[in-house]
């Protein structure tokens, strides 16, 4: 121990003495504050689970918000995609039972696309 | 026992075994009693509620830093406290401490006594002295000496607790030791 460290030992010593003289009235603040201080960490550990606890309700509520909104935005775009075809497919039913009964309305005739969409049809089978 | 009421237990031990002198270091920088026991309330309050679950080895650094913070916040509160205080001093009633008698007793039975009335007086008399000396000391000087002399941590964890250098803090020890020596040794006192 070098002369410094002792020295200041010496002191602490003597402020350590000093400790058993303190006012009794501090000593029951001192009491009292550690009491405090001891119930402020159970009610911090309850709120902090509480917390977490309600953190992660709010976590999941969240998460389901999201998947819900996904999962019908899906079925929306599945629907509509199914209902698209199933029109188209009834139009084509419409259109080629018309052909094979010759039931075609004769302004069906006059039409430039239908005229551009038989004539590949009769040249193939002119063939 | 659960490991809850277990760490209740060690904090309480530690809590103990430190206000005292946390409660001097307090009174040594703020120089007011009431204000020394609210800062050190402040400072096992601000421990116990976040950092208790820290291992129980960085406790005593850290009650060190979170101590000499409050006690920085108390001094930048004091202008503001101060008018308060004598703003609404008048409305306080002088009986307000709630302090039992009984406690008062059973704290006194603790004291341990000294061998002659005379010992006594000259202990008090030379620790007034000591305490006084270490009052006028520049704060970090006096936080430097106190923590690691007094508190008995390490260099490297005293310099954690005040926010500077391991070579600031023995050159704070060393100023605080020196001008200590040299005033005591001035006022005719041998330690």
């Amino acid at each position: 121990m070098n002369e410094e460290t002792e020295f200041a030992s010496k002191i602490c010593t003597q402020l350590e003495a000093g400790m058993s003289s303190l006012d009794p009235v501090v000593l029951i603040r001192l009491h009292k504050a550690r009491g405090l201080a001891l119930n402020a960490q159970n009610v911090h550990g309850r709120f902090k689970f509480a917390g977490i606890a309600a953190a992660a309700e709010q976590e999941i509520l969240s998460h389901a918000k999201i998947l819900l909104t996904v999962l019908a935005l899906s079925v929306c775009t599945i629907g509509t995609y199914y209902w698209n075809g199933d029109e188209q497919a009834h139009e084509h039913d419409e259109i080629d039972s018309a052909l094979l009964t010759d039931e075609l309305p004769p302004t069906a005739y006059l039409d430039p696309g239908f005229q551009a969409w038989l004539k590949p049809s009769v040249d193939s089978s002119s063939q | 026992m659960n490991p809850v009421s277990n760490s209740r237990i060690e904090l309480s031990d530690f809590l103990a075994s430190i206000e005292r002198r946390a409660f001097k270091q307090a009174m040594f920088a703020v120089k007011n009693r009431e204000v020394a026991l609210d800062v050190v309330q402040d400072a096992m309050m601000k421990l116990s509620e976040k950092y208790s679950a820290r291992p129980t080895n960085e406790w005593p650094m850290l009650f060190q830093r979170i101590l000499q913070n409050t006690i920085r916040d108390s001094f930048r509160r004091s202008n503001v406290r101060s008018l308060w205080m004598s703003l609404f001093s008048s409305f306080v009633s002088d009986n307000d401490d709630e302090t039992d008698p009984l406690d008062i007793i059973s704290a006194i039975s603790e004291h341990k006594g000294l061998s002659s009335p005379q010992q006594q007086i000259e202990q008090t008399q030379l620790l007034g002295i000591i305490e006084a000396e270490i009052e006028k000391l520049p704060a970090r000087q006096r936080e430097a000496f106190l923590m690691r002399y007094w508190e008995e941590m390490d260099i490297s964890e005293t310099a954690l607790a005040m926010g500077c250098s391991e070579g600031s803090v023995k050159t704070h020890c060393s100023r605080a030791t020196h001008t200590l020596a040299a005033t005591l040794k001035a006022k005719g006192i041998a330690l």
